[in-house]
């Protein structure tokens, strides 16, 4: 009993710190950063997660204002760090883009969520 | 179909355990009781017969709900209903991920240990003279339970930390296994066997619990720390209450196996009967808190971690026992970047300015008429969790002006309003940071996406950990000067582990234009950068939330953090070189500084 009310006590303490916690795979950051203005289109967006994702069940869109996808569909997961999904875009007019993400993690958890960026003159 | 795979999950965790643990009971317990004869004894034999019929029973249910596991996980993953999900080219597809291929390699785990649990049942002479085909089954059953690491959260983290997280949760489970597992074996030896033969099986069951149960204690606190966190996301998430009340059922195990082996089992040699019935009830009273232990573990895997999740605190008091609300330790969804402070400042400006003044000093018109002085929330912002003041935004405070304005500003608007203050305290540290890389507090550099080459875009987080950063806000053709003497010691910095980032001061097309075009040093970005970086600039004396001056530097190191600033232009660019690259290198001396402490949630 002695043995385990001292491991009681160091469940305590270690709780007491802040643990690096990690599971789903949610959207660390992006570029471009999400509700950023960035000037001229960008060559891609590329979004980083805190979790390594399944290519398979993973995907993301570039949608203009009007709900048109203008992204390349050359969707993928980075062969080199499975954390990152990118897609290319082509030159962008000025104008508010909306990027919405599905992706799986590993551990077969599904997440997504959307944001957007301006592309200023 | 959540539910139903909480309910699959819960299933084949249970038969997983339930089969783990009775070919350890069989082995460890049943076993050599039998080699000392004590099991001449009816219930012992029993006991070690009943392994093969419970194990095949336990693989036929974890096959079922290894096969319901794979089809809910199919619809979950493509989003598509449960006919499409499970047609051959989405299989394909589910085969293709790390769930897929472990699905696939347990399911021939399960067939190979059903195939030997049958031989070992076919022995004419009964399981005693296959012990060999047992310790298989049981190294089988081992590796089958274990696995389950594999599917459940722990098998996701990063790559250090996900080799602790799996260690931990094998052991965690096969400490499952050998406690749990076994408990259901030891009830029926209990029930059927004389009173000194229970005696024995309760003792030797006793060091295989202890044993278990060290485990379990031990890897759980991992597993909670990498899945919890903290104690507010413990307390304010369904995930944390679900560990909680999970905790709960594990105590009041402890409880009763402590009473079962210090209290009861001592005095059962001596053959009370009465003794001999309270170890069997409180043994099923294990066994059954034991079950409800297996349905939790359903619901956790298919809830989202506690770090994942804002919390909402339950009490009325915080960690340090000063007054919290519900939203105290909420982690903003909204980042602190220059988007969000220059956002944050205009609803300022609207909402907040007419009382506690442009500056937030708490001097602003319309608050010199209340009764209560309007609070300074350039010192506030940083003394407050930023849940609380979230709280107080949305809410107002009780006995003073402060109204609510949860029906005036959005979730998102408040947060923004709330990373705006943070930033209106941290330009009031920054002025320290004219003489000293080590302002009072830690001040963040708010992350900004900028461009050095055209169309590749970089931000501030992006390189955090691999680069101390020089910015620069320039104006021209003020800064031409100082532009040029960056540029020619562009290969010192490089050499030093930085890079320079020039964003003009007043960013117009024009102004920038002729230079943007692949210059070493001149980036081009929105213009809330150079709005929200030249509030860092300013001075406490200043009436201006901006700084006045045409010409800024800010060394930021390479955990994020503002540690050093130049207000001005040098009267000799080539000495502030030397300058900045001394302040470089005494902070590559300092002790490794712990990673940003950001807790931002990683929401949509």
């Amino acid at each position: 009993m002695k043995r385990a009310l001292l491991l009681i006590c160091a469940l305590d303490l270690v709780l007491a710190c802040t643990g690096p916690a990690r599971a789903h795979a949610f959207l660390d950051h992006a570029t471009p950063a999400v509700g950023s203005k960035v000037r001229g289109s960008p060559a891609q967006v590329k979004l980083w997660f805190t979790q390594e994702l399944e290519p398979a069940f993973s995907s993301v869109q570039v949608l203009d204002r009007n709900g048109k996808r203008v992204d390349k569909t050359d969707v993928k997961v980075d062969s080199a760090d499975p954390m990152v999904l990118q897609v290319s875009l082509p030159q962008l007019p000025p104008g508010t883009y909306r990027v919405t993400w599905r992706v799986l993690s590993v551990d077969t958890h599904v997440t997504e969520g959307d944001f957007t960026f301006d592309v200023a003159r | 179909m959540n539910v139903l795979l909480g309910i699959a999950r819960a299933v084949h965790f249970g038969s997983a355990v339930l089969l783990f643990g009775e070919l350890v009971f069989a082995l460890a317990v049943a076993a050599p009781m039998h080699r000392a004869e004590l099991a001449s004894a009816a219930g012992a034999t029993e006991g070690y017969r009943r392994v093969c019929t419970v194990g095949l029973w336990s693989i036929v249910a974890g096959l079922a709900s290894w096969v319901v596991w794979l089809g809910c996980e199919a619809v979950l993953m493509s989003g598509a209903p449960l006919a499409k999900a499970v047609s051959a080219d989405t299989m394909r597809l589910v085969f293709e991920t790390r769930f897929g291929k472990l699905w696939l390699l347990r399911f021939a785990l399960a067939a190979v240990l059903g195939a030997t649990l049958w031989s070992v049942s076919r022995s004419p002479r009964g399981p005693y003279d296959r012990r060999a085909l047992l310790l298989v089954s049981l190294a089988i059953a081992g590796t089958y339970l274990a696995s389950l690491a594999w599917a459940g959260h722990a098998a996701a983290g990063e790559e250090t930390e996900r080799d602790i997280q799996v260690t931990s949760d094998v052991a965690h489970l096969l400490g499952a296994g050998g406690w749990l597992g076994a408990l259901p074996a030891l009830a029926v030896t209990l029930r059927s066997a004389p009173t000194p033969v229970a005696a024995q099986a309760a003792r030797r069951f006793s060091a295989l619990g202890i044993a278990s149960v060290s485990a379990l204690l031990l890897t759980g606190i991992i597993n909670a720390w990498y899945l919890v966190g903290d104690w507010p996301a413990l307390f304010g998430t369904d995930y944390g209450r679900l560990l909680l009340a999970k905790l709960a059922l594990f105590a009041a195990m402890l409880a009763l196996a402590a009473v079962n082996r210090f209290s009861i089992t001592p005095r059962l040699v001596r053959g009370s009967h009465e003794d001999a019935a309270r170890l069997r009830r409180n043994t099923l009273l294990e066994a059954a808190a034991g079950a409800g232990v297996i349905v939790i573990v359903g619901a956790l895997g298919i809830t989202i971690p506690a770090a994942h999740q804002q919390p909402v605190w339950p009490f009325s008091r915080g960690l340090d026992l000063r007054p919290a609300y519900p939203t105290s330790y909420a982690a903003s969804p909204v980042g602190y970047t220059t988007t969000a402070i220059i956002r944050g400042a205009e609803l300022y400006a609207q909402n907040c300015a007419s009382c506690h003044g442009e500056l937030g000093h708490g001097d602003g018109p319309a608050g010199g008429s209340l009764a209560l002085k309007p609070a300074n929330l350039a010192e506030h912002g940083a003394s407050h969790r930023p849940g609380d003041l979230y709280w107080w935004i949305a809410h107002g405070i009780a006995g003073t002006s402060m109204p609510g304005f949860a029906a005036k500003l959005n979730e998102t608007d408040i947060w923004t309003v709330v990373q705006f203050l943070r930033a209106l305290s941290d330009t009031e540290a920054a002025e320290s940071m004219n003489g000293s890389t080590q302002p009072p507090r830690a001040v963040r550099a708010p992350d900004f996406t900028f461009e050095l080459m055209p169309r590749v875009q970089d931000s501030l987080a992006e390189q955090r950990a691999t680069h101390t950063t020089l910015l620069v806000l320039y104006n021209l053709p003020q800064s031409d000067t100082r532009l040029r003497a960056l540029r020619g010691a562009l290969p010192a910095y490089a050499a030093h582990g930085t890079r320079i980032v020039a964003i003009p001061m007043h960013p117009s097309p024009e102004a920038a234009a002729p230079l943007e075009r692949n210059d070493s040093i001149l980036a081009s970005a929105g213009p809330d950068v150079a709005a929200a970086y030249t509030m860092f600039a300013r001075n406490s004396g200043d009436k201006s939330i901006r700084s006045a001056s045409d010409h800024v530097e800010f060394l930021i190191d390479d955990q994020g953090y503002l540690r050093r600033r130049w207000v001005g232009l040098p009267s000799a660019p080539e000495a502030r070189t030397g300058e900045v690259l001394q302040q470089i290198d005494a902070l590559a001396q300092e002790p490794v500084r712990a990673a940003a402490p950001e807790r931002h949630m990683h929401m949509h």
